[in-house]
């Protein structure tokens, strides 16, 4: 069966402002309908601004400019981390369903549908209430629930979860993973977290330095990481593996976001390091189908 | 809302009753005797005694304060130690003109302030920005009394525009309401540019942007309306200034206004005159301060009276 055309897709797509800093490089990645794309990396890798750019955010934000080439459908819809600060705290959540569901060109589905999909209750009570008087879950999912209503293809979640507790951290990943089924949704989902990760994503693309420095699917990447910089950021966080052995901290710094070209950026912290690394920027290869990777040393243990 | 109205009635009630007792025992402790300042040094003792006798005060101040209080209740501001009138019918013909360009200059302030304040905040540090940051820097630099005189020089005396002089409420009120609107539109102006600028930088506004919602409506129906509050309190400050102001200003323009009455009321130690006029004074500020707090309420906290929190 054909592969469907990609939900999202871009081409060596940078982001610059104008104090010099270079926070996203030459990025590539496709998104396909109903499937998860998750961009993982320390913070300060580019994911959030890269996610921003791809979303078309630059327009607000001053002084980012955005360069290459992004495609896909226009339809596009955004949710944040700490959802409190993303609605109008002086707008009812009625307020708020009425404003969205005008950007709909055909609206398809109320306000009541639109609640009752994300779990919230369809009340009149419920519904008059400020932002302020509902729960974190509560608001991302009415955040969940007015990105619906624009009707979008693709669904950007920048750190969507980090800032809810551990159950309804749970009960927000199932919703979007409903999403992914129920709508067809290409879904790109930024995290710091790796689990959350593992338990939602199709794809990975593990950001370094503004750069994706490997692409895999999410089954194999948590079974065998590629890039030095994945295993040292499996190996640096905390889960229930390591209850019996300490945590490896990844030595060193990320590079500035303005930090000049020259070779591998993770050459000061990476412990396989060669004399090449110093020297050339690794490119990105496709080494097979769906697995994609940024590094001197992987070429050259498989014969690249 | 029934509880914020009730608190503030008693908060109104506590302040002009605290107002009243320190307003009545400051003049009391004052030196000088009231008396001869109103008869003249010249009085010889017997008329001054007769004068003590008539206003009450050769009695215990204690008496004198409990009769005041009792006839403040009442509405009963007692007799003016100048002319010998009540107080309560001069207070009333002078405070609706002091109340006149007080109002005036508000709304004055409000026309100028709003539209600008909008503008500005638009395209912050654009040109239109830029100038009108340096207009208010300029006003705000000047007191009202100032920019009163300017005024009469200019469209007074030199253009010809405005009567130097006039009674009643004709265009000879335009230039001390100019004056004082141009004195607060400063302050308005900055707070809603600023707060304007803030709400726009807040993350919900990039939600919105992002989502598609045009700017225009973005501005109109959800920036300016998070911000009219705080717009709204500090016009309610600037309110009571432009009373204080309003005084002044009738001294500039030779107005017949509270101002005006006050200060020969200080000059020839009218107690009763000067009483009753700074509690009116406090009982203005206290409703306009009574009003910023229901329009804030009603505004930001409508959400809290229909729910409890969630979570």
């Amino acid at each position: 069966m054909a592969r469907p055309d990609p939900a999202l897709w871009c081409s060596n797509v940078h982001v610059r402002f104008p104090d010099g800093s270079h926070p996203v490089r030459g990025v590539s990645l496709r998104v396909y309908p109903g499937q998860v794309f998750a961009l993982i990396g320390e913070s300060g890798a580019g994911k959030t601004l890269l996610c921003r750019a791809l979303y078309g955010l630059q327009r607000f934000i001053p002084g980012m400019e955005v360069m290459g080439t992004i495609g896909g459908a226009a339809e596009k819809a955004m949710i944040f981390q700490d959802p409190g600060q993303f609605l109008n705290p002086g707008l009812s959540i009625e307020g708020h369903f009425k404003e969205f569901l005008k950007l709909s060109p055909r609206p398809s589905l109320t306000m009541e549908q639109l609640l009752r999909y994300v779990g919230l209750p369809e009340n009149r009570e419920f519904s008059r209430k400020k932002p302020r008087l509902l729960s974190g879950g509560q608001q991302q999912r009415v955040m969940i629930a007015l990105s619906l209503a624009l009707e979008p293809k693709v669904l950007f979640a920048d750190e969507a979860v980090t800032a809810l507790d551990g159950l309804t951290r749970k009960t927000v990943i199932e919703l979007l993973r409903q999403l992914c089924q129920d709508f067809g949704l290409g879904i790109i989902f930024v995290t710091h977290d790796l689990h959350v990760a593992d338990s939602l994503a199709d794809w990975v693309g593990v950001m370094y330095a503004g750069r994706i420095v490997e692409l895999q699917s999410a089954e194999n990447l948590f079974t065998q990481p590629l890039h030095p910089y994945t295993k040292g950021l499996f190996r640096s966080h905390p889960g229930p593996e390591h209850r019996n052995s300490p945590l490896i901290e990844l030595p060193g710094r990320m590079p500035p976001p303005d930090h000049e070209d020259g070779g591998c950026p993770f050459f000061d912290r990476c412990p396989e390091r060669m004399a090449v690394c110093k020297q050339h920027l690794p490119e990105m290869k496709e080494l097979s189908r769906g697995v994609s990777v940024s590094c001197h040393r992987v070429f050259q243990d498989r014969g690249y | 809302m029934r509880r914020l109205v009730f608190v503030s009635f008693l908060q109104l009630v506590g302040t002009l009753f605290i107002v009243s007792t320190l307003v009545f025992f400051i003049l009391r402790v004052l030196p000088g005797d009231p008396a001869r300042a109103v008869l003249g040094m010249q009085a010889n003792e017997q008329s001054v005694q007769r004068f003590r006798q008539e206003f009450g005060l050769d009695r215990p101040v204690v008496i004198q304060y409990t009769e005041w209080i009792s006839g403040l209740v009442r509405f009963d501001f007692g007799r003016s130690f100048s002319n010998r009138q009540p107080v309560a019918p001069v207070l009333g013909q002078r405070l609706g003109l002091t109340l006149f360009l007080a109002v005036g200059g508000m709304i004055c302030a409000l026309l100028l302030a709003l539209p600008m304040g909008v503008a500005a905040a638009r395209k912050p540090w654009g040109r239109f920005d830029t100038l009108a940051m340096g207009v208010s820097h300029g006003l705000m630099a000047f007191p009202e009394f100032w920019i009163g005189m300017v005024g009469i020089l200019l469209f007074s005396v030199q253009l010809k525009l405005f009567p130097l002089f006039g009674t009643g409420f004709g265009i000879h009120l335009v230039l001390p309401v100019l004056a004082l609107g141009l004195n607060r539109a400063p302050i308005l102006f900055r707070t809603l540019r600023g707060g304007l600028i803030q709400e726009s930088s807040r993350s919900y506004a990039l939600f919105f942007r992002g989502s598609g919602v045009p700017e225009r409506r973005l501005f109109w129906k959800y920036l300016l309306r998070n911000q009219l509050p705080s717009v709204s309190a500090v016009a309610a400050i600037q309110f009571g200034y432009l009373l204080g102001g309003a005084i002044i200003i009738e001294q500039v323009f030779a107005l017949p206004g509270l101002g005006r009455l006050l200060m020969s009321a200080i000059l020839s130690r009218d107690l009763p005159v000067i009483q009753a006029g700074v509690i009116l004074a406090a009982l203005a500020f206290t409703l306009v301060g009574f009003a910023t707090d229901i329009i804030t309420h009603a505004s930001t906290s409508q959400g809290m009276t229909r729910g409890k929190p969630n979570g």
